[in-house]
C-alpha cells in the first residue's frame, strides 16, 4: 500500500465572500499520478496555491509526510518537496539555461555566492534526470515552449521534488511534445515522484493519470480510479450536466461569399491562407498556441499588415491598412485578451459599449449624446443578458462572462457584416459560455459571417459549421464539423 | 568569437573606437596621454553614479534622484565641516557623505518596495523633496573654499602625464571609480544577490516564486545607488574644490543614457559593468572632446542628443530583431498542404 504524501482535509477558502473552495479533501500518495480536473473557475488554481503555501486556507489542515501544517508557507512547501510547474513556467527569459535550472536550488541551500562551475554541473545533472540535452549557455527566452517547460521541470527536480504539480502543462505543446512530456512524467513516476496533473483536456487526462479528482464550483464532486471513468462520466462530473453535443448546421449559402481571402500572408508568420465565409456561416479556425491563428485574426482586422494576398468583402477587394479601415467596412474583432485589448476596465459598461461607435452617439452639436448612450447601453444589456444592476457600473466589477458580453456588445453595435471572435470564451463560466455560443449562432442565422478562432475543441464543434486547421502558419485542413467528432478533430489538431 | 561579435558591448566598443578615430584624425591632441588622463578624470563622478544606477535598471527599476542625493551629501558635509572648522582626516567627511547618501537611498528603497510604487515617480518626488529641503533649510549659498583636509585631497594625484604642452594628473579619487566598478561587477556576477537582481528584472513574479527576497533586493539597490551618489557627491566637490548646491542637478538623464547606451535593457534584466563603462566612455568623450574638432560647446547638447537617440535606436532595433527571430511561426520547409476537403463552396 502506497504511503500518502500529502493529505488535505476540509480545505475551505473564500475571497471577499466568494467561496473558491469548500470543504475539499484530497490525498496524493507517493509516486502516484493524479489528475485534478475541473472547469475554469472551479477552484483548481486556488487549490494549487493552497498546496504550494501561497494561500492559507480559511479552514482545514494540510498533512505532508505525517506532519500537520495549519499554516503552510511557500518555503515550507518547497522544503517538503512540493514543486509547481506554472503555466507560464516561471522561468527567467534573460538568464541562461544553466542558471535557470540551478539557481533556485542554490538559493534553497542559502548560498550567498555563485559558483559558475557548480551551476553548470548542477544543470547537467538536472538535464540528465529527464534525459535531455540542451545548450547550457542559451538564453531561456530564445527556447521553444517545450524546452522552457523542460527547464522548469529540471529546476523543480533539483530541489528534491517529491510532488510535482503541473498546471495545464500541455496548453502550448504539439502532439509530439506532449508525447515526450508524458514520457518524462512516467520516468519521474518510476522514481517515486508523485505528479498532480491539472488539466481539463480529456484525452490527455485519460492517457496519463491513474487517479482523478474533479472540482466544480469549489467543491470536490468525485474522485476515483481513472479506469472507472469514461468520457461521458468525466464530462458529466466536470460540467454537472449532460452536454448535448449540438452542431451548427450548414446554412443555405447562395451567391458570392461575404468574406474571402486569397493567398494572404505575413512574412515569417503565415502564408498561403485562402478561405471564404458566406453570410450565415460560422467558420472556426483552430490550431495550437503559436500556430499563427492569432496573428491571422489580427491581420484580418488590420492590426497586422499583410505582406501578400488579397482580401475581399462582398466581392470587392479590401485594403486593410488600419483598424479604422476594417471598422469602416463592417468588420468587427473581439480580441483574445479582453482585459488588455478589449475593455477599459475602470470605465462604465456604457462607456465600453459605445467605445467603438462614438460617432453614432452624437447630438446635433457633434457632442456625445448621454441619453442616446444610455439607451444604446440598456438595449445591449438586455439583448446580451448582461447581469448587472446598471450600465454605470465599472466593467471590472463584472464576472468574466459578463465582461465578454460587453466586449461583444461593443463590436456588435457597429452592425458588422463580418464578426471575428478570437478565443471568445477563455476564462468564461459555463453559463455565460452557452449564452455567447447561442448568441453567436443567432447572429449568423441573421446573415452575419462569423469567424471563430479557438483551440477549445468542443466550442468549435458546437458553434461552427466548418473548421479550418492551422499549423505552423498554414492551413492544413478544412472540414465540415458534421463530418467530425471531438476526438478526431483533437487528433488532427495535435498530430505533428 | 561569433558570440562576442553578437554582444551589445561589441557594438558600443566599435562606436567608441570609431568616435575616437574620427576625433583623433581631425585633431591629434586627442590621442595624447594627457587627454586620456583628463577624460578619465572627468568620468569619475558620472561613472560612480552610472555603475550604481545600472544595478537599479537591471532590477527593473530606475532612479532619477541620485543627483539630488549627491548634492545633499556633499553640501551638508561641507557645511558641517566648515561650521566646526574641521581639520582631521579626510576619511571622516567622505564617510559622512556616504552615510547621508545611504540613508536617503534607503528611504527611496523602502518607499518603492514597501508600497510597491513606481520607482520613477517616487524618485522624481524624493529628488525634489531632498533638494528642496536642502536649499530651504541648510542654505543655497555656495561654499567657495573647502576645509584644508578636503582641499589637500583635491591636490593629491596618483600620477601625472605630460605631453607636449599639456599636463594632466590623475586624481586619487579615480580609485573610488575603480572600486565601485569592481564591487558592482562582483555583486552582479558572483553573488546570489546579484543574480537575484537579474532575476527580479527578468521576471518579478518568477523571482518571488523562486524564493528571492524581491523587496529586500529592491531596498538594496536603491540604498546602494544612494550610497554611491553620496560618494560621487563628495568626490565632485573635492574635484571642483567648492560646494555649489545647484551642481549635478539635471545630470540624471545623461547618466541614464550612458547606462542604456552600454546595453543595459531599460526595462530590466540585462546589463554589464563593461557595457556601462563603454557607454560612459561614449558620453564622456562626446561631452569633453567635441571642442577638439571645433564643435562649439553650445552645440554639444545637440550632438549628445543625437548620439543618445541613435545609440538607443540601434539597441532597440537589435532587441526587436531578436524578438522577431523567436516567434517565427511559418515552417521553413514548404510542406505541401494536405487533407483539404469539404469547403463550403463544394459542399
Amino acid at each position: 500500500m502506497a504511503q500518502p504524501f500529502i493529505k488535505l482535509t476540509g480545505i475551505s477558502k473564500s475571497f471577499a465572500g466568494v467561496k473558491a473552495l469548500q470543504n475539499v479533501d484530497m490525498v496524493i500518495n507517493q509516486g502516484e499520478t493524479r489528475c485534478l480536473a475541473g472547469e475554469n473557475g472551479g477552484g483548481k488554481s486556488t487549490l494549487i496555491k493552497v498546496i504550494s503555501g501561497f494561500y492559507t486556507p480559511d479552514e482545514g489542515t494540510i498533512e505532508i509526510n505525517g506532519k500537520v501544517y495549519k499554516k503552510l508557507t511557500p518555503q515550507q512547501a518547497i522544503r517538503e518537496g512540493i514543486q509547481i510547474i506554472y503555466q507560464d513556467f516561471s522561468v527567467f527569459p534573460n538568464l541562461t539555461v544553466a542558471e535557470n535550472i540551478a539557481l533556485s536550488s542554490e538559493r534553497l541551500e542559502n548560498k550567498k555566492f555563485v559558483n559558475w562551475k557548480a551551476i553548470r554541473e548542477k544543470a547537467k545533472k538536472g538535464l540528465s534526470l529527464v534525459n535531455v540535452e540542451m545548450d547550457l549557455d542559451a538564453k531561456v527566452g530564445d527556447l521553444s515552449v517545450a524546452d522552457k517547460q523542460l527547464v522548469a521541470i529540471c529546476r523543480a527536480l533539483l530541489q528534491d521534488a517529491k510532488l510535482l504539480v503541473m498546471d495545464e502543462p500541455t496548453t502550448a505543446l504539439t502532439r509530439k511534445e506532449v508525447d515526450s512530456l508524458f514520457k518524462v512524467v512516467r520516468d519521474l513516476q518510476k522514481k517515486g515522484i508523485a505528479i498532480l496533473f491539472v488539466s481539463h483536456k480529456l484525452e490527455e487526462v485519460f492517457e496519463i493519470a491513474e487517479e482523478l479528482t474533479i472540482l466544480r464550483n469549489g467543491r470536490k464532486v468525485i474522485e476515483g480510479h481513472m479506469k472507472d471513468f469514461d468520457r461521458e462520466k468525466f464530462i458529466y462530473y466536470m460540467t454537472g450536466r449532460k452536454i448535448e453535443e449540438s452542431h451548427y448546421d450548414q446554412p443555405e449559402v447562395a451567391g458570392a461569399p461575404m468574406f474571402k481571402v486569397e493567398n494572404i500572408g505575413i512574412k515569417d508568420l503565415f502564408k498561403d491562407i485562402s478561405f471564404e465565409v458566406y453570410a450565415g456561416e460560422i467558420v472556426g479556425i483552430t490550431g495550437l498556441l503559436g500556430s499563427g491563428r492569432s496573428e491571422l485574426a489580427r491581420a484580418l482586422f488590420g492590426l497586422e499588415k499583410l505582406t501578400e494576398g488579397k482580401v475581399y468583402l462582398e466581392g470587392k477587394e479590401l485594403h486593410l491598412h488600419s483598424v479604422k479601415d476594417a471598422i469602416d467596412h463592417g468588420i468587427s474583432y473581439v480580441p483574445e485578451d479582453r482585459l488588455t485589448e478589449g475593455l477599459f476596465l475602470p470605465h462604465s459598461i456604457a462607456n465600453n459599449t459605445v467605445a467603438a461607435t462614438l460617432d453614432k452617439n452624437l447630438d446635433k452639436r457633434h457632442l456625445l449624446d448621454k441619453k442616446k448612450i444610455r439607451e444604446t447601453t440598456d438595449n445591449w444589456i438586455h439583448e446580451m443578458k448582461v447581469v448587472t444592476p446598471s450600465g454605470a457600473l465599472p466593467v471590472q466589477a463584472l464576472s468574466g462572462g459578463n465582461q465578454q458580453k460587453v466586449v461583444l456588445a461593443k463590436w456588435l453595435s457597429n452592425n458588422p457584416k463580418v464578426l471575428i471572435l478570437n478565443s471568445p470564451t477563455v476564462g468564461v463560466d459555463i453559463g455565460a459560455k452557452t449564452d455567447i455560443h447561442e448568441y453567436t449562432r443567432h447572429l449568423a442565422a441573421q446573415g452575419m459571417a462569423v469567424i471563430i478562432i479557438s483551440d477549445d475543441i468542443p466550442e468549435v464543434m458546437q458553434t461552427c459549421n466548418r473548421v479550418l486547421i492551422m499549423k505552423k502558419g498554414r492551413i492544413v485542413g478544412q472540414y465540415a464539423t458534421a463530418d467530425l467528432d471531438e476526438t478526431s478533430l483533437s487528433n488532427k489538431l495535435s498530430e505533428s | 568569437m561569433k558570440k562576442i561579435v553578437k554582444t551589445n558591448e561589441f557594438f558600443v566598443a566599435i562606436t567608441v573606437v570609431a568616435l575616437c578615430l574620427f576625433i583623433g584624425i581631425r585633431n591629434p591632441v586627442f590621442f595624447t596621454g594627457a587627454n586620456a588622463v583628463s577624460l578619465l578624470k572627468n568620468s569619475v563622478v558620472d561613472g560612480i553614479m552610472a555603475f550604481a544606477l545600472m544595478l537599479g535598471i537591471i532590477a527593473g527599476g530606475i532612479d532619477v534622484s541620485f543627483p539630488a542625493i549627491a548634492v545633499c551629501s556633499f553640501y551638508l558635509t561641507n557645511k558641517l565641516m566648515q561650521t566646526i572648522d574641521f581639520q582631521g582626516s579626510v576619511v571622516l567627511p567622505i564617510l559622512m557623505a556616504v552615510a547621508i547618501g545611504t540613508v536617503l537611498g534607503f528611504i527611496n528603497g523602502v518607499i518603492i518596495a514597501k508600497y510597491n510604487l513606481p520607482a520613477f515617480i517616487v524618485t522624481l518626488g524624493t529628488s525634489s523633496v531632498f533638494h528642496g529641503l536642502l536649499i530651504s533649510l541648510v542654505g543655497s549659498r555656495q561654499i567657495g573654499r573647502l576645509q584644508p583636509p578636503l582641499e589637500e585631497m583635491s591636490k593629491a594625484s596618483l600620477f601625472t602625464v605630460q605631453s607636449d604642452n599639456a599636463v594632466s594628473s590623475m586624481p586619487v579619487t579615480f580609485i573610488f571609480l575603480v572600486v565601485i566598478a569592481v564591487v558592482v561587477h562582483i555583486i552582479l556576477k558572483y553573488t546570489m544577490l546579484g543574480r537575484g537582481i537579474y532575476a527580479v528584472g527578468g521576471d518579478r513574479v518568477s523571482a518571488e516564486r523562486a524564493g528571492f527576497p524581491v523587496k529586500g533586493i529592491q531596498v538594496f539597490v536603491y540604498t546602494f545607488i544612494g550610497m554611491a551618489a553620496g560618494l560621487a557627491g563628495i568626490v565632485h566637490s573635492i574635484q571642483a574644490r567648492m560646494a555649489i548646491p545647484t551642481d549635478l542637478m539635471g545630470n540624471e538623464m545623461l547618466i541614464i543614457a550612458a547606462v542604456v547606451l552600454g546595453g543595459t535593457n531599460i526595462s530590466g534584466g540585462s546589463g554589464t559593468v563593461i557595457g556601462t563603462a563603454l557607454g560612459l566612455a561614449l558620453i564622456t568623450i562626446t561631452k569633453n572632446s567635441l571642442i577638439l574638432i571645433g564643435i562649439p560647446s553650445t552645440a554639444q547638447r545637440f550632438v549628445l542628443g543625437l548620439i543618445i537617440v541613435a545609440g538607443t535606436a540601434v539597441s532597440a532595433y537589435q532587441a526587436l530583431r531578436n524578438s522577431r527571430k523567436n516567434p517565427k511561426i511559418l515552417a521553413d520547409t514548404d510542406t505541401p498542404v494536405k487533407d483539404v476537403e469539404g469547403g463550403a463552396a463544394n459542399v
